[in-house]
């Protein structure tokens, strides 16, 4: 286990943080839950900075928005009654799928799961569904939209502070329809939220992860759905749309067929979730 | 480097070296109960309560320890207000080897401080990350949650 660790340092603040960074490129790394890192032995790696420490715990909700800190655990994000009763309750949802473990919840944070995550993550497909932004902090704070934080996925040499979660303006619905392997991991997910305007889809978004590379909005089901009445025909032309735009790759878990398939599968049942939550609405 | 922390409510001092587990330095400071499984938290085999939550030890450095609160089985084995939970375990669900007990023991500990009066599915939750080698899986959750609806407020 990091085999030539030397230096480890718990900063107060977000600067001294930064500060103790700012070092030989690659040598240096944060941690917070360590779940991931403390289980390689990566020989570069010599001085770790544990951000435990600031205050980047919280689950906080704005007028327009919610703000997660990054390094609220897993298990909070599950079982926050804030989340759970919003239209981002794909959220906590996403979380929970995120690991089985409650023990690896318990450490596991927002914050890390984003940085380090694959090419199947249930949270960012969530949050690219959301419209969710980080917030990095390094020299000036920006933030950045989820899909290009993803494209990048680099820090900078700064620090993943909070991400934010907007809130729309119209009544909207989410779900999240995972399909599960025997030890309950998700092997492939989608998440969709749908907002209504006059009895029509309106600003509807889906992301899909568990394929090749990560994950991505499926926007030719979105253009299918927006502007269109809500009802249950609608859905399964959308789900057809997104089974002839889809081309995964076969490898030796599944062909492209059965992918397809499974792909056409959770499209319809997350949009049905959504339309389901809408039909209880009224 | 130094770490402090309290453990089963005692404070402790220990030096060790930057890299090392949790785990590792809790089991040469005598907590036997903490057992090695995968070294990669996936077995629940050297669960340790870390403030009050259920980790798994094997993926924690030491350094991380700094200030925190820990408990371990050592704590409660001869308590007797836990011995029923105790007895859920190694009665009911017939381990043999009991090498996974304590473990199981402390996560369910933790469920019950939190929600004294779980679901099945609340069960589950807790356990999942926990492997038997006697009885493999899946765990016998429905006895577990049998046996705490017959001692319910007993805890």
């Amino acid at each position: 286990m990091l085999s030539n660790l030397k230096g480890y340092y718990r900063p107060k603040s977000i600067a001294t943080a930064l500060g103790l960074l700012d070092k030989e490129a690659g040598s240096v790394l944060l941690i917070a839950g360590g779940t991931k890192l403390n289980l390689t032995d990566d020989p570069s790696v010599k001085e770790l900075v544990d951000i435990t420490c600031l205050p980047l715990n919280y689950i906080k909700e704005n007028l327009g928005e919610f703000r997660i800190g990054a390094t609220t655990t897993l298990q909070c994000l599950a079982e926050s009654p804030v989340l759970g009763s919003s239209s981002a309750h794909i959220i906590p949802k996403a979380a929970l799928l995120s690991n089985h473990s409650r023990m690896i919840r318990n450490v596991s944070t927002l914050g890390g799961e984003l940085v380090t995550t694959g090419s199947l993550s249930v949270l960012y497909c969530a949050l690219i569904t959301l419209q969710a932004q980080v917030r990095i902090a390094g020299g000036e704070e920006f933030a950045l939209p989820m899909n290009i934080f993803l494209d990048k996925k680099g820090l900078g040499g700064g620090v993943l502070v909070e991400t934010i979660v907007p809130k729309t303006t119209v009544p909207s619905y989410s779900a999240i329809a995972p399909i599960l392997n025997d030890r309950g991991k998700p092997m492939l997910c989608v998440c969709a939220r749908i907002s209504v305007k006059k009895g029509a889809f309106h600003d509807t978004k889906i992301a899909i992860t568990g394929t090749a590379g990560m994950p991505k909005r499926i926007r030719v089901v979105e253009k299918e759905l927006n502007g269109r009445q809500l009802n249950e025909a609608i859905i399964i032309q959308a789900a057809d749309a997104a089974y002839e735009a889809y081309h995964p790759a076969t490898d030796k878990f599944a062909s492209e067929e059965y992918r397809k398939e499974v792909c056409h599968l959770v499209v319809k049942r997350a949009l049905l979730d959504c339309l389901e939550q809408v039909m209880e609405d009224f | 480097m130094k770490v402090s922390f309290k453990i089963n409510g005692k404070k402790s001092a220990v030096e060790v070296p930057v890299n090392r587990t949790l785990s590792d330095v809790l089991r040469t400071q005598g907590f036997w109960s903490i057992k090695h499984g995968c070294e990669k938290g996936s077995c629940g085999n050297c669960v340790i309560l870390f403030n009050g939550q259920a980790v798994n030890s094997c993926i924690q450095l030491t350094a991380q320890a700094e200030g925190a609160e820990i408990e371990t089985y050592e704590k409660y084995e001869k308590s007797t207000e836990y011995k029923l939970l105790q007895e859920v375990l190694m009665d009911y669900v017939d381990i043999e080897c009991a090498y996974c007990v304590p473990g199981m023991f402390l996560s369910l500990k933790a469920l019950l401080d939190k929600i004294p009066d779980p679901t099945e599915e609340e069960i589950v939750d807790a356990l999942a990350g926990h492997i038997c080698r006697c009885i493999r899986d899946p765990l016998p959750v429905h006895q577990i949650y049998d046996a705490i609806k017959k001692v319910r407020g007993k805890f």
